[in-house]
């Protein structure tokens, strides 16, 4: 992968900006809790914030990481191939809204994917 | 022509064919319609050709807003039965903003999670009337939905319809005020004789009530007189259509239920939007079009629920608009996410797609009601001068109408999700608490149309059901509302009477 941008369209990329370009610095490689631990480091400040509020509602799960990834797994995403798991993240959170798995955090609508993702970092 | 009411003296008849109470939006319409043809017509209008205080007294009423059956709450405001209407000629038109869209077919037929919906006329028999009643509101043509951004000098709508959201448009009448606009046609017509500041008191009904023989007006500091016609049609907007009938003792128990409200929730939810494709298109679809209405340009499109939606979740019709933006206070959750958005919109896309910064905005929703009997216009027993009951009108909502609020609400913050337009935030309390609800100024349904005698006030061609020549036209005839502003049916609807008038022997 020689550049940022190339590694983004190329590969139509993992998490985007920042996420997306510092994954790449992390190799791809390593076990499912080290890839959670580098998405938890690279999520920005703001996603503590929706994280922490989704925490607090009943009903969330013990621990959203593994949820999250479970899910990405059952979706047969490879989560230690940086490409395949943004696009995954990415069908996961807009399927959630077409399929109902949404929760309501501070009267915001938000999928329950993505709480996870945000959770990460809370 | 305009006739001098000093001509006229304490206990004269007058005689014509068609004598039209009301010169408002439909009045006119209707008016206009009969100019120069063979009818003679009386048009009687309360007020005169400026607002007066004196005349305008004569709408004050009473209001109470009932949210949930059994826990009355006083009104909204108070002052909504006298501020909503305009009493002089051209009738409220003189103040309104001109949002034209007809009703959708599916408002007209009957959809049986819906108590009592159904017209007695389709939308497809309207089209004819409403491509006429195009003229009267001066807008154009209503090209295909969902394409507001068709026209070349437009950007494109990007927020593809899906099974549950489709987009709409309203053209914007510049907006014609019908009392200047179409004064001069019916002012110069030799068969349409005016009559200005002549107050209907009263319809005489004959002693079995299934014919109207007159009505008693009484001129503005003048003579009383009365108007015998072979018809008569009401025209006094949807509170006072009610009050006349109720003061005649015609047209039976229905009279003045059914009344119905567009419900407007100002503060129904927040948007965080995080697509560019979606930011062009909501966009577009408010604010370039508030733009384009200063540079003349005539629409603008809203979200709506689809038939199918409204029919697999029992809801009710329900529309959806953007409103302010970038200026709007978001919540801690909010505003994270305009910090996470960006991260989130972008997973495994081309980052290049999305220059613009995510922003919040304010979601503005319009939805229908159930046609409910108990929300109706009353009278009152205190009187005015004229010593005439004033309206009460005790407006209703009910479970279902605050239900489809929420259902609609839901799907279109799941439509922003899954399509990655933006997060929206819902901003309603529980699902049985009305959040803050105000009207917009539409009276509807209290001479509703129903086939069923036992079911409305009048039929298919706006005639009272067992009165042989009595006819109501505007908005109180409306059976159900959807969600459309309803000027525009109202004159599609008056332009139908008028062609039904002229061909009665
Ligand atoms: C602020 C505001 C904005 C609006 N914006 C829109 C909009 O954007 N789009 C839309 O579709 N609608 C809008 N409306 C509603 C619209 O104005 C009405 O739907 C429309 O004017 C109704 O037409 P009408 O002929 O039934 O009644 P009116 O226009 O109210 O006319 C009734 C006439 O009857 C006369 N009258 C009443 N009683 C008597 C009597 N006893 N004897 C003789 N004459 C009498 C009155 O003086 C009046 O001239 C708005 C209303 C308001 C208040």
């Amino acid at each position: 992968m020689s550049t940022r941008r190339e590694f983004l369209v190329a590969s139509a990329a993992v998490l985007g900006g920042v996420l997306g370009a510092s994954l790449v610095g992390c190799g791809g490689g390593g076990d499912v809790t080290r890839v959670q631990a580098d998405v938890a480091a690279l999520l920005p400040e703001g996603a503590a914030t929706v994280g922490k509020a989704w925490k607090k509602l009943d009903g969330d799960d013990d621990d959203p990481g593994t949820a999250l990834f479970d899910d990405l797994a059952a979706a047969g995403v490879d989560v230690t191939d940086n490409a395949a798991l943004g696009a995954g993240l990415r069908r996961l959170i807009l399927d959630d809204f077409a399929q109902r798995r949404t929760a309501e955090v501070k009267g915001w609508v938000l999928s329950v994917s993505e709480c996870r993702l945000c959770a990460l970092a809370a | 022509m305009l006739i001098d009411t000093s001509t006229l003296s304490d206990g004269q008849s007058l005689d014509a064919d068609v004598c039209i109470v009301g010169g408002g939006a439909a009045g006119i319409s209707i008016a206009r319609a009969l100019a120069n043809t063979a009818l003679k017509v009386v048009l009687l209008e309360g007020g005169g050709f400026a607002p007066t205080e004196r005349s305008q007294e004569l709408y004050d009423g009473e209001m109470a807003t009932i949210y949930r059956e059994g826990t009355s709450r006083a009104g909204y405001d108070r002052t909504y039965v006298g501020r909503s209407r305009l009493r002089y000629f051209g009738g409220t038109t003189n103040h309104w903003n001109g949002w034209c869209r007809p009703l959708e077919p599916s408002d007209f037929a009957t959809r049986d999670w819906v108590p009592r919906s159904g017209w007695p006329v389709t939308r497809e028999l309207m089209d004819p009337w409403y491509a006429k009643a195009r003229e009267l509101v001066e807008i154009p043509e209503f090209e295909e939905d969902h394409g507001y951004g068709r026209k070349p000098d437009r950007r494109q709508v990007c927020l593809a319809d899906n099974a549950d959201i489709v987009t709409r448009l309203f053209h914007w009448s510049p907006p014609t005020r019908f009392g200047k606009r179409w004064r001069q046609p019916v002012v110069d017509a030799p068969n349409v004789r005016l009559i200005l500041e002549a107050n209907v008191l009263r319809l005489a009904g004959t002693e079995g009530r299934d014919a109207v023989t007159h009505a008693e007006v009484q001129i503005e500091d003048g003579p009383r007189i009365q108007v015998r016609a072979k018809r008569f049609v009401v025209s006094c907007g949807g509170i006072e259509n009610a009050r006349l009938l109720l003061l005649s003792e015609l047209g039976g128990d229905n009279v003045g239920r059914f009344f119905m409200e567009h419900p407007h929730v100002s503060h129904v939810g927040q948007i965080v939007i995080l697509d560019q494709q979606g930011t062009k298109g909501l966009t577009d679809l408010y604010f370039a079009a508030r733009k384009d209405k200063r540079a003349g340009g005539r629409s603008m499109g809203v979200f709506a629920t689809s038939d199918a939606f409204q029919k697999e979740h029992q809801s009710l019709a329900f529309c959806l608009q953007l409103r302010d933006r970038k200026k709007e206070k978001l919540n801690k959750v909010g505003k994270a996410l305009l910090e996470v958005g960006p991260t989130v919109r972008d997973l495994g896309t081309d980052v290049e797609g999305h220059p613009k910064t995510p922003y919040g905005g304010r979601l503005f929703a319009r939805g229908e009601q159930v046609p409910n009997p108990d929300s109706r216009v009353t009278l009152t027993d205190e009187t005015d001068r004229l010593g005439l009951r004033k309206a009460r009108l005790a407006w209703q909502l009910g479970d279902q109408d605050l239900q489809s609020i929420h259902t609609s609400m839901e799907a279109f913050a799941r439509h922003f999700g899954s399509t990655g337009i933006g997060r929206v935030r819902i901003k309603l309390k529980s699902p049985d608490e009305w959040p803050k609800t105000r009207g917009g100024d539409h009276h509807l349904g209290t001479t509703r149309m129903a086939a069923d005698p036992t079911q409305g006030v009048v039929d298919a061609h706006c005639k009272v059901h067992g009165i042989d020549n009595l006819y109501m036209a505007g908005s109180s005839v409306f059976a159900t509302s959807g969600f459309a502003n309803p000027t525009f049916t109202i004159t599609a609807l008056a332009l139908r009477l008028a062609d039904h008038l002229k061909g009665l022997p």
